[in-house]
């Protein structure tokens, strides 16, 4: 079933000292920037619309949709993870063109540390809000006694870790992203920019673990697939 | 202290109201625009730049400085222009077609501008057309180009191809930045330079200037 969720700015508000360390910030700094960091997420809980769409979707239909354009590095985890998935569901989200305005408009106007500072919040909200759709359809599923205990959900979008972002193109299509103000670029990008795509997993915990050793993990910067597998097994209290 | 040093560290302090007011009371009392652009406020940027390297301070304080810079500079850029003095390079800078991601590009920008450069910033979603015909057109002597997508990255090989390409570009240098690129990606496609942040670029950049 597809379902449009629509979210209050607040609901994507992130943590404070998250915005900061993005910008390279240590915990023994942030006091400093106190003032600067209020106002930007103040600014970002007011302009931000957040709205979703998330759509359930089966194994097979998933695979039609990961395959995308024939594009994505092989082995990847995700062909290893998605087919032992109790439940999967397409998502694509925004926090709306009004937070993308405002950012662009700090930079013209030469507010260069309200620019910086709000658009690390308004990329941390977009990535809260993908968490809040994950979160929500966990709770679905649970609610509904489609998740046995020591299941998981885990966000995986293309463009990352061996999915193509061509791949964007067949989930737009599928989710209809277009009715929520979102559209895809030539190049893949997503309008706006503070938007979010991909798959939600559910399946035993042990499913989202995998070793950073692909083709491609010796080009990544950021790693963050190990802090993200690591939080799958801290919520199960395996970490 | 004086005028000059209190310009430097009202800047190294993001003071953009002291740094305005302290560079117009130096204009006043007949310093020269081109000393208090050297010894005020680039040198208290550089002072930043060197404090943010070594991690005593963080990008919202040199983003602060530079705010302050722009404040200083709005009254000495008009007289240096007058007066015939030149930056100390000019960087032709943009964000190639198809992809809108800028933070980066911005950053690379701003902190070119507190080096003392000239920045041409043509924004985001720029052709390679573009890029050239705005190098040949202000005489740069660097192109920066920033790419966050895998799928964009290409369009630097053009930018790079089409620049060699032009008789009137054969002394600029290309640089390239952004999250997929890489120092062996730049070699392959002949750029001239590869800077993996906002710092190294202005590093690298300020390096090749001075050669």
């Amino acid at each position: 079933m597809r379902k449009i969720l629509r979210f209050r700015g607040a609901d994507i508000r992130p943590e404070r000292e998250a915005v900061l360390k993005r910008q390279g910030v240590p915990k023994s700094a942030a006091s400093k920037y106190e003032a600067l960091l209020s106002e930007a997420l103040d600014l970002l809980t007011e302009v931000s619309v957040p709205v979703a769409v998330v759509r359930e979707i089966s194994s097979e239909e998933f695979a039609q949709v990961f395959q995308g354009e024939q594009r994505n590095d092989s082995p990847n985890p995700l062909e290893a993870v998605f087919p032992r998935a109790s439940t999967l569901a397409l998502f694509g989200a925004t926090l709306g063109p009004a937070v993308c305005a405002k950012i662009a408009a700090l930079f013209d106007a030469g507010d260069y540390a309200s620019w910086y500072m709000l658009d690390a919040a308004a990329s941390l909200g977009a990535e809260a809000l993908a968490k809040l759709l994950q979160a929500g359809f966990r709770s679905r599923c649970a609610a509904e006694g489609r998740l046995a205990a020591g299941e998981a959900a885990l966000c995986y979008s293309p463009g990352y870790c061996g999915w193509h972002i061509s791949g964007q193109t067949r989930l737009f299509s599928a989710l209809g992203l277009v009715e929520i103000g979102m559209t895809l670029r030539p190049s893949f990008l997503m309008e706006p920019l503070k938007s979010v795509s991909g798959v939600i997993v559910c399946g035993e915990s042990g499913v989202h673990v995998f070793d950073d050793v692909f083709e491609f993990c010796a080009e990544c910067r950021h790693h963050t697939c190990r802090e993200r597998i690591a939080g799958v097994g801290r919520e199960h209290g395996n970490a | 202290m004086g005028m000059l040093e209190d310009i430097a560290r009202f800047l190294e302090e993001g003071d953009e109201d002291n740094v305005s007011a302290s560079t117009q009371a130096a204009l006043k009392l007949g310093l020269a625009p081109k000393e208090i652009l050297e010894r005020g406020l680039i040198a208290g940027m550089n002072v930043v730049g060197e404090r943010f390297r070594e991690r005593e301070i963080f990008l919202p304080d040199v983003l602060m400085a530079a705010k302050a810079m722009t404040a200083g500079l709005e009254h000495l850029t008009p007289l240096l222009a007058e007066g015939g003095v030149v930056a100390k390079g000019k960087v032709v800078i943009g964000t190639v077609s198809g992809d809108l991601h800028d933070i980066g590009k911005n950053l690379v920008a701003i902190m070119l501008k507190g080096a003392g450069f000239e920045v041409v910033d043509l924004g985001k979603d720029i052709s390679p057309q573009a890029f050239v015909d705005a190098a040949v057109k202000e005489k740069a002597g660097f192109i920066g180009m920033s790419a966050l997508l895998t799928t964009t990255m290409p369009v630097m090989k053009d930018v790079v191809a089409l620049a060699r390409k032009n008789e009137l570009l054969r002394k600029v240098k290309i640089v390239i930045g952004g999250a997929p690129v890489s120092e062996e990606y730049a070699r392959e496609i002949g750029a001239d330079l590869y800077a993996f942040d906002a710092a190294s670029a202005v590093d690298r950049v300020r390096a090749a200037a001075d050669r």
